[in-house]
């Protein structure tokens, strides 16, 4: 690494740092959630990204080329289909065989798991998964041997390869251009993977009322997977940084009283679990958290990102002394304002989120479309913060 | 896993932990002479089983 | 127990979310005239509308809006059979859809249950539809409104499209046309320019019915 990159990469890492840990850095830092977005931002399909592993760093490193945010947030999220189409997945559709080629990825609402799967999953929520759940979410693995071996091990193949190109690519990245990826390692509290993946979500929201017992339970039974989920997908030995990345869905359904039964017990208890292990994490909260401020005010202080779809105003005043903020910019300003109405609101979200530190500015999302951000306001905004956003200003 | 079909029983009573490989220490048991650099096996031998893991978890659940 | 009491608890048994005594209440109806069945539909709307003003007012969140939804979708068939074919009065017609592109529904399916059980007809073309099958199931079916529904940001464009397909067709001034879900805004409303907006299936239904008054 040259001298500059090396200290660009030192100045970074101490902003991101500092700010996790709730202090005031040298300036607000930036970073947006490009997800699949990045394909038409560098004009490319979805469906191409997804299938040729080096389009993808390519479009991820044209951002960070042409922005150079803090930190880059990493590609993971945009998940490779030879691995799907390898074992036959059902789960989700896909750019170019279900969607258009330049469709972000759709999520129909699935259940895998039926209500009277319940007793099984909680005797052994692993075995439930590989054997019996495996085989129905991924068609190739239900049928005979050598069959669903092959496809196995097709996708391992496929996998493996993903994983090792991307994480060249990170490591070329900090040599190049003096920047980490924001997320390392990713997982979700146990009642997420029952409602996102096992029993669906309209499953879940019938199963609270109609076997309360049995979603305790299995969130219970679960936990144990979660947390070597989290730890299995680092990548590496435990680090405060890049963060273990948990997207929370469920929470903003859920009456503070059920929240409490159902949602907090095996949520809490991995974000303290991790944290303990030496681990940070970025939760993304979407929609409105505000009814559930209280309980995240208890999460371990310094150890926690939350990115806010909503309310961060809100979120500073009440948790901005525990949890890390980051957010601020709706995509609708972002996907259909103007460069000078996004400056102003982040001029407008600074001042309110960035006094006393412990802020990163970014979308209150990630962008997977393209009328989610213009490259226009990125760039306008990314100019004004590197100028105006320091905390001597 | 491959010679599995499809579990028919009701329910998961009477039946071990799952596993879905064995650590090394396990499986030095299957051998019954001395191992040359026993610990580069077994270091290679359990080394992948994280990877293993988040590969199969991320296969049922994403 | 006369068929008025039975359905008065059904409304108080659906709002306080209690689906086995529903279920039991709905049961005892049914074994009792088509009369009874009228009224307990109209129990259903009482206890649904009751459902909404909870959730409105901040004591239900959304879990208990889909439970309720649920719940009702599982019993009006039942109850709507038991009425006579054509005694059923409804107090409009609105055509539902998911827009081109997106395939979400779980939104929208909640919104056409507490439509139906607020006297709509429904007419649900599905996920994933084209402007110019909105614009033909408009003149197919004449409702009084039409209701877009969308998840992902990438509805926006087609909402827009779609309300200008109906322009296009000159029939405007034929339907209403409300725009519903998560990505939707004021600034994304009056971009799309349909008559309403909602994120919040209980307000849009208090909208739909303010239209069907007035008309």
């Amino acid at each position: 690494m040259s001298e500059n990159i090396e200290q660009l990469f030192q100045e970074r890492m101490a902003r991101l740092n500092t700010t996790i840990a709730l202090g005031e850095p040298d300036r607000v830092p930036i970073c947006f959630g490009s997800e699949t977005w990045i394909a038409s931002y560098s004009g490319i399909t979805i469906q191409e990204m997804v299938y040729d592993y080096q389009k993808l760093i390519g479009a991820a490193e044209k951002v960070i080329q042409d922005f150079a945010w803090d930190a880059h947030w990493p590609p993971l999220g945009i998940w490779p289909a030879p691995v799907f189409n390898a074992v036959g997945q059902t789960q989700y559709l896909m750019a170019g065989s279900d969607l258009d080629p330049s469709s972000t990825y759709q999520w129909p609402d699935r259940s895998p798991m039926s209500a009277e799967d319940y007793p099984k999953f909680i005797a052994d929520p692993m075995r439930f998964i590989f054997d019996e759940m495996m085989p129905k979410r991924s068609l190739e693995l239900a049928k005979p041997y050598p069959r669903n071996t092959v496809a196995l091990a097709k996708g391992g193949i496929a996998f493996g390869m993903y994983l090792t190109q991307l994480g060249a690519a990170f490591g070329r990245w900090v040599e190049q251009y003096g920047v980490a990826p924001l997320l390392g390692g990713i997982s979700d509290p146990a009642m997420d993977f029952l409602s996102d993946h096992y029993r669906g979500f309209q499953g879940i929201m019938m199963d609270i009322k109609r076997h309360p017992d049995e979603v305790v339970a299995a969130c219970e039974a679960m936990y144990p997977l979660t947390l070597r989920m989290a730890m299995a997908s680092f990548g590496g030995p435990p680090a405060p940084f890049p963060l273990v990345f948990l997207p929370l869905h469920v929470p903003t359904y859920l009456r503070p009283v059920d929240f409490e039964k159902f949602y907090w017990p095996t949520f809490s208890r991995l974000i303290n679990d991790l944290a303990s292990n030496g681990y940070k994490c970025l939760l993304f909260l979407e929609g409105d958290w505000e009814p559930h401020f209280p309980f995240l005010a208890q999460l371990p202080k310094g150890h926690v990102v939350g990115l806010m779809e909503r309310k961060i105003v809100e979120a500073k005043k009440a948790i901005g002394d525990t949890i890390c903020l980051m957010g601020g910019l709706d995509v609708d300003l972002l996907g259909y304002g103007t460069p000078e109405e996004c400056v102003a609101e982040t001029k407008r979200v600074i001042e309110a989120c960035a006094p006393g530190g412990g802020f990163i500015l970014s979308g209150g999302k990630a962008l997977l479309s393209p009328n989610d951000a213009k490259p226009e306001n990125l760039m306008a905004i990314t100019k004004f913060v590197k100028e105006s956003g320091g905390y001597d200003a | 896993m491959p010679e599995k079909t499809q579990p028919s029983q009701d329910s998961y009573e009477g039946q071990e932990p799952y596993v879905f490989t064995i650590p090394w220490s396990e499986k030095r048991k299957e051998f019954d002479v001395s191992l040359a650099n026993e610990e580069m096996i077994a270091m290679d031998w359990d080394m992948h089983e994280n990877l293993l893991f988040f590969y199969l978890m991320w296969l049922g659940t994403y | 127990m006369t068929g008025e009491t039975a359905a008065s608890q059904l409304a108080e048994a659906l709002a306080e979310l209690d689906e086995p005594k529903v279920l039991q209440l709905v049961d005892q109806i049914l074994s009792e005239s088509p009369e009874s069945a009228s009224q307990a539909i109209a129990a259903i709307q009482s206890g649904m509308d009751q459902v909404g003003e909870r959730f409105q007012s901040g004591e239900y969140f959304l879990a208990e809006m889909i439970f309720a939804a649920e719940v009702v979708k599982g019993v009006m068939p039942g109850l709507r059979e038991a009425l006579k074919a054509g005694s059923q009065k409804t107090i409009g017609k609105i055509l539902l859809g998911t827009v081109k592109g997106d395939i979400h529904d779980i939104g929208k399916n909640l919104v056409a249950v507490i439509m139906t059980a607020a006297g709509f007809d429904v007419v649900d073309l599905g996920i994933d539809v084209r402007p110019n099958s909105f614009v033909e199931a408009i003149k197919e079916h004449q409702p009084n409104i039409v209701g877009l529904s969308g998840l992902l940001t990438l509805s926006i464009d087609p909402m827009k499209e779609t309300v200008d397909a109906i322009k296009a067709a000159g029939l405007q001034d034929q339907v209403k046309v409300i725009i519903g879900g998560n990505p939707i805004t004021p600034q994304i409303h009056e971009m799309v320019g349909a008559d309403a907006w909602t994120n919040n299936a209980a307000e849009g239904v208090a909208i739909c019915k303010k239209w069907v008054e007035v008309q």
